[in-house]
């Protein structure tokens, strides 16, 4: 990630822009090429990596573990909830920008994010909101093991291995992707009266679940403002002449799930409507993709699985 | 253990609170706001005043009735960053008070607040020629002594910030005012607990199309299905900041970010009034 | 030394504000006015700041108050939380005041941990609150050995103008008068407490305060032994040493204390704490005035 950009390649990237021709011949709508992966890490109840083609590398793991529930003490909401946490943490390999205390603030940003957009809390976390079923669009209250004491809790960590541009849309795909693919063992509930509950994990492997509501969740679409034009899934140098980012997060229905401006410039009321009418439908193209992918692979598995074979994933390490 | 405080339990919690059976509190359903006072298109009043702070380089002191923020600029100061640059630094620093909301806060800055100063900064940095102050540092510090919803809360910062720096003599390119807005379901789809994620999926036909209520409060933030917030520059015409959250169709966020740059003009006028006062008091 | 800067200002090339002239030689500015016995906001060397004090300002805490000397504003917030009592002390409640001089309030004052300053003013309303005895922690017991309550009284200040000591500890007492908590019910292991906005006299108590012990500053200026009562931040940052009398309502002393390489006699701080029995009655006005 270089930190700084010569008048002349900024010149370059925003007349190229106008012209609709990017440096490495994309067109202003073009993503490039994203690699994904599920189910490469064995420890985890979920995995994702999503590699974009020009160096983003975004490894997601879905860990869950059983915990108290959080009540809030006004208004006794959360009793019968499971819980999502979310975090982001960028490898000081990834850039020369990260070394030592330079991820700091990307991390803290996107983690916040992260949690906002997926976690059913809405802007006020000190507020759970009694709205259901959030913009995260998992629904929290199957992941209760026994109301107002143990839940699950799905503890989401994204590590970003390599930067390459467009962190954000990556980081959300993986999530995705990770949550997409996490099995949860179920549990047996035993009511010993008196108010008294006893519960067992069930051991085999086979009686797992997915976590309900995977398909509603969201993914999000990075528009980056240079000029009076906006592009997707900008590269590190297109990352530096950006005046505005809007990050646009949407679901598979075109519902939009939350949004932030990010960068140090301003945008237009108009364009900004335009640029998230744009954000929406190419999220829903992109997430129709995304799912076909996921799907084809679950197939897969399902496929090997009935002949009998053994399911052996590309692995972490292969390219 | 923080060695530099007086300690107190190592662990406290905040009591349960127990509503007696008849206990009628405010719901979406009802037919008014939870201010009873407001329609949904009206802000809280607001209250804004400069040189609250005799120390700083400028100040301002903003209250949307139980809303209460001050915020001061100090700088353009020499920056602590060793590093020559041409552009001058916008620093932001929001600290809620430990007894600014419901439930205890701690006296670290904890994650939520180093992302709202990084948001604030955002929302102002468009605004203030920075290439006009090399070298330097401006630094906004904010300090929420009470907070009566999220959403008001961070547009008033932004607000009060942007008062402030003009209040400091800091050369902007407009005042930026902040707004915020909920969209609360006005059906009766979230009166059961635990629809299932579908159902809530269905439940957004158009016959259940949230409601949009300008400046919530805590109590109508509750039953918030979504939320934005939105920093806008009047003269300019431009947004400087849009952070949303929660689920909303498309139609309905592009009516509140109308609705909040139609608010950020109103707010405008009020930021003007107050640093004109402020000019007639130094004569 | 103190002739010099008069010679300065008489050759024309070095004529200058009388601003710079504060700036460059505060010290010495000081001591033109004080030759007159005045000082430069135009008090008297012994009298003190306009004082306000308001109650019940902040709604999310459970007793507050904001008081402003002068240009030295702080709000105080008083919150009641449920923790678990000291295993030697298993009836007693926790009383944990804290003084935070953030960033926001002077230049003088950094982000990131407390200052020494509000260290040592933490710690001054810490013990005067302890060792004054002020409240008998024993009525913050719900349970004993179980729970009791812990009351976070944690003072902001908004914007300083020096004598933080006075400011600060005036909106603690004012904010523990203030405070009314919620009757708990303890039932297994839970506290629970009525609603906030149903709170009545019915169902919450106030603290019975045996005293309200209440401070009053004195700068020092060595050299002249001048006494400077209520000092704002300029007249601080030029002051040698501290003088702080803290009072009751019946007159009677609950610490002294005087920090600095200032020297004094008897006679002086017998002058202070003749001062400070007047002005401490007059703050006490202040505040029943208010309530």
């Amino acid at each position: 990630m270089p930190g700084l950009i010569s008048p002349a390649e900024r010149d370059y990237i925003l007349k190229g822009i106008e012209c609709n021709i990017r440096a490495d011949g994309r067109q202003r709508a073009d993503y490039r090429e994203v690699t994904l992966e599920t189910g490469v890490i064995s420890q985890t109840s979920g995995s994702a990596r999503v590699r974009i083609a020009g160096g983003t590398d975004v490894l997601v793991s879905v860990k869950a573990e059983i915990g108290p529930v959080q009540v809030d003490p006004e208004t006794g909401d959360g009793a019968d909830k499971g819980q999502i946490v979310c975090s982001v943490e960028c490898a000081p390999s990834a850039s020369q920008q990260f070394e030592g205390r330079g991820a700091d603030d990307l991390n803290n940003e996107l983690t916040q994010m992260m949690t906002r957009f997926l976690s059913n809390s809405t802007s006020n976390p000190s507020v759970s909101s009694t709205a259901s079923a959030g913009a995260g669009g998992i629904n929290l209250s199957k992941l209760c093991i026994i109301p107002g004491q143990q839940c699950w809790i799905l503890f989401v960590d994204a590590l970003v291995l390599d930067y390459g541009g467009n962190l954000v849309d990556a980081v959300f795909m993986g999530a995705r992707a990770a949550i997409y693919d996490t099995r949860i063992p179920k549990t047996e509930v035993q009511d010993l009266g008196d108010g008294q509950f006893e519960f067992e994990v069930l051991d085999d492997a086979e009686d797992t679940e997915f976590v309900e509501g995977r398909e509603n969740m969201p993914i999000c679409v990075t528009l980056n403002k240079i000029g009076a034009r906006h592009i997707v899934d900008a590269s590190p140098l297109e990352e530096l002449c950006t005046e505005a980012r809007l990050v646009v997060a949407v679901n598979r229905s075109g519902e939009l799930c939350g949004q932030q401006k990010g960068h140090d410039g301003g945008i237009e009321p108009s364009l900004l409507l335009e640029m998230i009418q744009f954000g929406k439908t190419t999220g829903q193209t992109l997430i129709k993709q995304l799912d076909a992918r996921l799907q084809e692979e679950a197939d897969a598995d399902l496929a090997k699985r009935q002949r009998g074979e053994p399911v052996h994933k590309l692995g972490f390490f292969a390219q | 253990m923080d060695r530099k405080r007086v300690a107190g339990p190592e662990l406290s919690v905040a009591p349960l609170v127990e509503y007696p059976r008849d206990h009628k509190r405010w719901t979406p359903q009802d037919e008014q706001r939870h201010d009873t006072k407001r329609q949904p298109e009206d802000m809280r009043p607001i209250y804004l005043k400069t040189g609250l702070i005799n120390q700083a380089n400028g100040s301002a002191y903003i209250e949307l009735e139980k809303t209460k923020l001050a915020c001061g600029v100090y700088g353009p100061r020499p920056g602590k960053r060793t590093g020559f640059s041409g552009h001058g630094v916008l620093n932001c620093e929001i600290k809620f008070a430990t007894f600014s909301c419901a439930k205890r806060r701690g006296h670290m800055r904890d994650p939520q607040e180093k992302e709202l100063s990084q948001i604030l900064s955002q929302a102002l940095t468009p605004a203030v020629r920075l290439d006009l102050v090399p070298k330097s540092t401006i630094d906004i510090f904010i300090t929420v002594l009470e907070s009566d919803g999220w959403g008001s809360c961070v547009a008033a910062a932004i607000t009060a910030a942007s008062v402030a720096l003009a209040h400091a003599g800091i050369e902007m390119l407009d005042l930026v005012a902040g707004c915020s807005a909920a969209y609360i379901p006005s059906g009766p789809s979230i009166a059961s607990p635990t629809p299932s994620a579908t159902d809530a999926t269905n439940a957004t036909g158009p016959s259940l199309a949230p409601r949009i209520f300008m400046d919530a409060d805590l109590e109508e933030e509750k039953y918030e299905q979504g939320a934005i917030v939105l920093a806008y520059m009047p003269s300019l015409n431009e947004v400087t900041h849009m952070l949303q959250s929660g689920k909303a169709e498309g139609s309905i966020v592009s009516q509140s970010v109308e609705h909040c740059v139609e608010a950020c003009n109103k707010i405008y006028a009020v930021m003007h009034h107050a640093l004109v006062e402020s000019v007639g008091e130094n004569k | 030394m103190a002739s010099e800067p008069t010679n300065l200002a008489i050759s024309p090339a070095f004529t200058f504000s009388a601003s710079t002239f504060q700036k460059l030689h505060p010290l010495e500015y000081f001591r033109k006015f004080a030759s007159q016995g005045v000082r430069p906001d135009g008090r008297l060397l012994s009298s003190f700041r306009p004082t306000t004090v308001h109650y019940g300002v902040i709604t999310t805490a459970d007793g507050s108050a904001m008081v402003r000397m002068g240009g030295t504003t702080v709000v105080c917030g008083v919150k009641a939380e449920v923790a678990e009592p000291r295993l030697h002390a298993p009836d007693q409640g926790y009383l944990v005041p804290n003084v935070e001089l953030s960033p926001i309030c002077s230049s003088a004052f950094r982000p990131g941990a407390p200052s020494e300053q509000a260290q040592v003013v933490s710690e001054q309303i810490h013990r005067v609150l302890q060792e004054s005895k002020v409240l008998d922690l024993k009525e913050l017991c719900i349970e004993e050995g179980k729970a009791v309550w812990s009351l976070w009284v944690d003072v902001v200040c908004v914007s300083y103008d020096g004598n933080i000591c006075d400011a600060a500890l005036t909106s603690v007492m004012a904010a523990l008068s203030n405070v009314r908590i919620r009757k708990p019910t303890y039932e297994e292991g839970v506290v629970k407490v009525a609603g906030v906005d149903l709170l009545d006299d019915e169902n919450s108590f106030r603290l019975n305060l045996a005293r309200t012990p209440l401070s009053v500053s004195f700068a020092l200026l060595d050299t002249d032994l001048i006494l400077l009562a209520d000092p704002n931040s300029a007249e601080e940052s030029i002051s040698q040493g501290q003088i702080v009398i803290t009072l009751d309502e019946t007159g009677q002393l609950c610490a002294v204390s005087k920090v600095g390489a200032a020297s004094s006699s008897q006679q002086l701080l017998k002058q202070c704490i003749e001062r400070a029995r007047e002005r401490s009655q007059e703050l006490r006005r202040i505040m029943n005035q208010e309530q």
